[in-house]
Parts: C-alpha cells; structure tokens; sequence
C-alpha cells in the first residue's frame, strides 16, 4: 500500500489506517474457511481479535444475532477459549501474522484484566524475549470495558470515569509505555468525553470508540425478547451518526490518538471519521460482510486523499 | 475475497427460487457446503447462507478446458433477504463469498471427489460396504441433492440410491425438477435409483412425513445423508437410531451473520455438550457428532 497511507498508533507502524473491530473478524477461521494458504494478505493494517477473558467462555444463549434496518444487533457473550489457551495456541500463530497485534482483553473485575494482561505478558516473554521495548511496534492491548452482553466487569467499568482510571493506571503497571494500550469506550454513558479523559489521564495511549450500542429486538411473534441474552448492542451503518458525534466530542478534548469505529462500511465513512478526529479506523459489523472490506477501504482512501489534494495528517480531525 | 456474480437463470420451481449464477475466481464446491450471498443492490445488512445447490465448475468439455464456474442456489424466500434473491433477475449481479463449510465429502460420508467429467466416469468403489446410499430432503433442502448426485455419478455405488422428498404440498413437489438431469444421469451410469415423494397434505406421492417413508425401507447398512428443518434432521436421527444406521450424516441450518468463524452467532448445542460454530464444524456433522449416540428407548 502506497507511503501515502503509513501512519502510526502510538508505537505501532501501521502500513494504512485501517484495522478490525475486536469479534467481528476471525483472521485464522476465515482464512481457513476460505481455503487461504499461509502466505496471505492479511486484510488489515493491525489485527485485533477476540475478547479474552481469564477462563474460557461459551458465550450467551441462542439465538446471538439479529439483523435490523442498516444493522445488526448480538448478543454473543465474549465466548472464547480462555487466557490459558489462547497464550498456549493462538497467540503464537498470531504473532506469525504480517501485521501488528492488538490483544483485546476483558474481565469481570480489575483484577482479572489485570492477571490476563500478565499472562500475556509472560508469554510475550517467551515469544519475543524480556525486553519489552521491543515488543511495542508488534504487540498493544486493547481493554475491553465497553461489552453490552455480559452481567459485570466490561461495561459496568466503562460507565464510570473513575473506574476506567483505576483499571488503566492497574493495567500500566504490568503493561508500561511505550507498549500500546487503547481503551475502548461504550456509547451508552451521558458524556463519552469524560471516559476517554479518564482513560488518557490515567495513561491509556490511545482510546477506541464506539462498541455497540445496547439494544433490545422483540420476537414479531411472542413479543418476547428475541435474543438469548434479552438485550444485544446494535451495530452497523445505523449507529455511524451517533458514533461520529462520539469521536468528534472526544477528539476535541483528548490528545492520544482515536481509533474510530462504528457502522464503518464505505470510503466516505472512513473519511468522515478521520475528519472527526480519528487517527485509525475500525472495521466492525460490515466486516462480517465482506473480511477483506478493510484493506479495501484503505485503497479507496488513498484515491480520495490523491483527488482531495490532502495528506492522512490533513484529514484527521478537518472538522475541528 | 468475496466474488461477485452474475444471474444466468433465474426460475420458479414451485415457491423456490432457482438461480443460476456465474461466478468468476469460484473454486468449486462439494455437496453440502454453502455460500453466503447477498443481491448486489441489497437493502440488507447482511448476506445470507444458502446451500450450493449444482455446481459445473469442474466438468470438463474437453481435457484441460472448464466451463465459467456456474454455480445453482435454491432460494426458499423467508424474509427480506431471501426476498431480494427471490426477485433477482438475468443479468442481475450477487456478492457471494465461498464455498464455505465442511460438506458430506470432507464429514466422510461419501468418499472424497475424483475429478469429475462429462464423459459417463469409470466405475470406483463406494465407501462403506455394501449398503444403499439414503438421502433425505425436506422441503428446500432438497437444494444440494443436484450436486450430491454428480458425486455419487463418480462412484459406484453397488446398492444403489435411494431418494427420500419431503414437501408439504405438491407446489413444493415442484422442485423435484431439479433432480431430473442427475438422475438421468446416475440411470446412464448404471446406478440403480429409486425416489420417494411425500406430501403432507397427500395431495402429491405418499401421504405423510418423510420420516414415514424412511422408516419403512431402512436397511442396517444403509448411509443416510439428510438436508432439512431441524425438526426433520432430529426425527430422522430417532428413525436412523432405531434401525441400528450408525452411518447418518446432517446438513444442519442456523442463522449466520458471516459464514467464516468471525460472528459465533450460528452456535448450536451438539452432543458433546458444547456450543460449535455450524458454519465451521459444519454444516454437514454426523449424526452421533450433531445429536448424540443414546439409544431410543422407543
């Protein structure tokens, strides 16, 4: 991809703007669904994969999805195989990838993000060797505290400044600069600026906004709710407005970098989102769509900035 | 990468909709697998699961020479997204991403594909013994039979075939038609074969479900291959379980958002106790795997 599009996430080179939003693309699944051999285009700039919580997770009750107007609502749950099994068998497959890695980690205490950052940590130790400044252009963390569908931890910590402080400054003791760590908001608080504040004052290198948006679907039928979970968060092109009002907020008040996302699913929203104030996009929901859709919005981003006469730095946060 | 493809034919049979699609960079499809599909002017989110219904990607005119890949889709039109690809016309075009999923060749119900050609193929050895090869549709998941008998056209299958319909009424009867050519074909090769039809409301074939039928004719040795509802797929395991047929294999449906392992919205419980990923361990799982190997007490 053309030197126009390089950038940086804190520590990270990234090779264009554009990555994955956590669960919404599983990069080895799809390449082995899709019968991609090793050597592949990964189709992002940086890889973000699944939640990982301390103990293996099965998720919520069927059924998980539901498609709406311009979207879709979930209610998965965080399954996943466990900090123990992912170190032992995912982690080192991902770091075999062509592109940086961004952990994404949840718990359901602050205890918990903590231990599974050490864990990580610990096996970082053995993949890449102790000195951690090393580390900091391939591997960050992203914490989750912004998760709609499970009972504690997640969003109960995202709703609330003071919290978000608590579990950043816990978690940049065991992960200290220069390593990425981004926090990634939830929408569903009366003031997201206030979040990514705390968040940044508490030593977060970047913070991501926005998770979905937390939603109920009524089963046409029994008029009962239709998800297993009851309530899901609501994602795709339905939520961009009310995201884009998020990162402009939070890009007038914060100076570490944004990843945006939310509804992302065309060059114009790239765009948009960058004026906004985002140094990096996220694709979410439309990746569910189309998996290589990120690599090839940042080839049409390209051919905008060319028409538009502006570089990437010129874009980001036009608007302001 | 998701492809994009042009409607070749667009049909009624009965209240399904049969596509035909051509679909350039397609690598070729097994029975059993699926595509997730999408009306390129789509009002909707997200693309859709559908069974590869035929698929003459692979057929050889002359040595060294393919067709277009030209793959068949049965749409039964539930919702919105089934709606749009209903009303799909010629020349219009489809997002389509696949083939996806572990079909009947690679859950080892049929032994793996030669490579298939036009010419009547040279008899193999079916896999398993010496017993018939039972399949069961019910209703649209009559939809991968067509490529299903281009398979067993390659093998011989020295008992011979048995087909099992479904439907509810004799409209949906009507998409038996899509069985025409692969079971002439199967008749040029020697392949014995015998279908059964069953209506509900008794208005086409045998009155009854489909079950019905099954049940009557199952041999201990038979391998049964079965696409349908879910209800159908359970109650045929109880027929199968009662017969003493180990040898049972599913094509199971659920909602999906991506196809690919990334949503986990498509879980199902299966008999180990764990919720899998249909679009991954599936959708065809044996039926022990799918729905577990307690005897019927029945």
């Amino acid at each position: 991809m053309s030197s126009r599009l390089h950038t940086h996430l804190g520590p990270m080179f990234l090779e264009y703007p554009v990555i994955n939003a956590s669960g919404t693309l599983d990069l080895l699944e799809t390449a082995d669904a899709l019968g991609l051999d090793g050597d592949y285009r990964v189709p992002v700039a940086a890889y973000v994969p699944k939640t990982v919580t301390m103990l293996p997770r099965e998720g919520n009750p069927t059924p998980r999805v539901a498609e709406v107007a311009a979207g879709m609502v979930n209610s998965i749950g965080l399954p996943n195989e466990g900090v123990k099994a992912f170190v032992a068998d995912t982690l080192p497959r991902l770091l075999n990838l062509t592109c940086p890695l961004i952990v994404n980690v949840a718990g359901f205490s602050r205890d918990e993000y903590v231990s599974v950052v050490e864990r990580v940590s610990r096996a970082l130790a053995d993949e890449l060797g102790s000195d951690k400044g090393t580390w900091a252009p391939r591997v960050g963390i992203e914490l989750n505290v912004s998760c709609p569908n499970v009972d504690s931890g997640c969003m109960s910590i995202g709703t609330d400044a003071e919290e978000i402080a608590r579990l950043t400054q816990a978690v940049r003791d065991v992960w200290p600069t220069p390593l990425l760590l981004a926090v990634k908001l939830t929408p569903n608080v009366t003031d997201i600026a206030s979040m990514a504040l705390a968040a940044e004052e508490a030593g977060a290198s970047a913070v991501s906004l926005v998770n979905t948006f937390k939603g109920l679907i009524v089963d046409r039928d029994t008029l009962k709710p239709y998800l297993g979970g009851i309530t899901g968060g609501l994602s795709g092109p339905a939520i961009k407005p009310l995201a884009l009002r998020c990162v402009f907020e939070v890009a007038a008040v914060v100076d570490i970098p944004i990843i945006g996302m939310g509804g992302i699913a065309c060059t114009q929203d790239v765009v948009e989102f960058m004026a906004c104030g985002a140094s990096v996009v996220a694709v979410g929901a439309a990746g569910f769509v189309d998996p290589w859709l990120p690599a090839r919005l940042a080839e049409e981003l390209e051919e905008v900035l060319c028409e538009r006469s502006l570089t990437l730095s010129e874009l980001i946060g036009k608007i302001h | 990468m998701r492809l994009v493809g042009r409607v070749a034919e667009a049909a009624f049979v009965g209240p399904y909709a049969h596509l035909a699609v051509e679909i350039p960079g397609w690598k070729g499809a097994q029975s059993g697998q699926f595509a997730m599909i999408q009306a390129a002017e789509s009002r909707c989110f997200l693309a859709r699961p559908f069974s590869v219904s035929d698929d003459e990607t692979h057929i050889e005119t002359t040595p060294g020479t393919h067709h277009a890949a030209r793959v068949s889709f049965l749409v039964d039109e539930v919702g919105r997204g089934s709606g749009e690809l209903a009303a799909l016309r010629v020349d219009d075009r489809v997002h389509v991403l696949g083939p996806l999923g572990r079909g009947f060749a690679a859950a080892g119900a049929v032994a793996p594909a030669a490579r298939r050609t036009a010419a009547c193929p040279a008899a193999g050895v079916g896999r398993g013994g010496a017993g018939r090869l039972v399949i069961v549709a019910g209703g649209a998941g009559i939809a991968p039979l067509p490529l299903l008998l281009r398979e067993i056209e390659s093998r011989l299958i020295r008992s011979g075939v048995l087909v099992l319909a479904g439907f509810r009424s004799s409209r949906e009867a009507q998409a038996l038609c899509i069985l025409d050519d692969g079971l002439e074909r199967l008749r040029r090769c020697r392949i014995p074969s015998e279908v059964g039809i069953t209506t509900e409301d008794g208005s086409f074939g045998f009155a009854g479900m489909v079950t019905d039928l099954l049940d009557r004719d199952l041999q201990p040795d038979d391998t049964v291959l079965v696409c349908g509802p879910s209800a159908m797929c359970e109650a045929v395991w109880k027929v199968c379980r009662r017969h003493g047929v180990r040898r049972a294999w599913f094509s199971l449906e659920t909602l999906m958002a991506c196809g690919v392992g990334s949503c986990h919205g498509c879980v199902t419980r299966v008999a180990d106790g764990t919720l899998t990923r249909v679009c991954r361990r599936g959708p065809v799982m044996a039926g022990e795997e799918a729905f577990g190997a307690e005897e019927e007490t029945t």
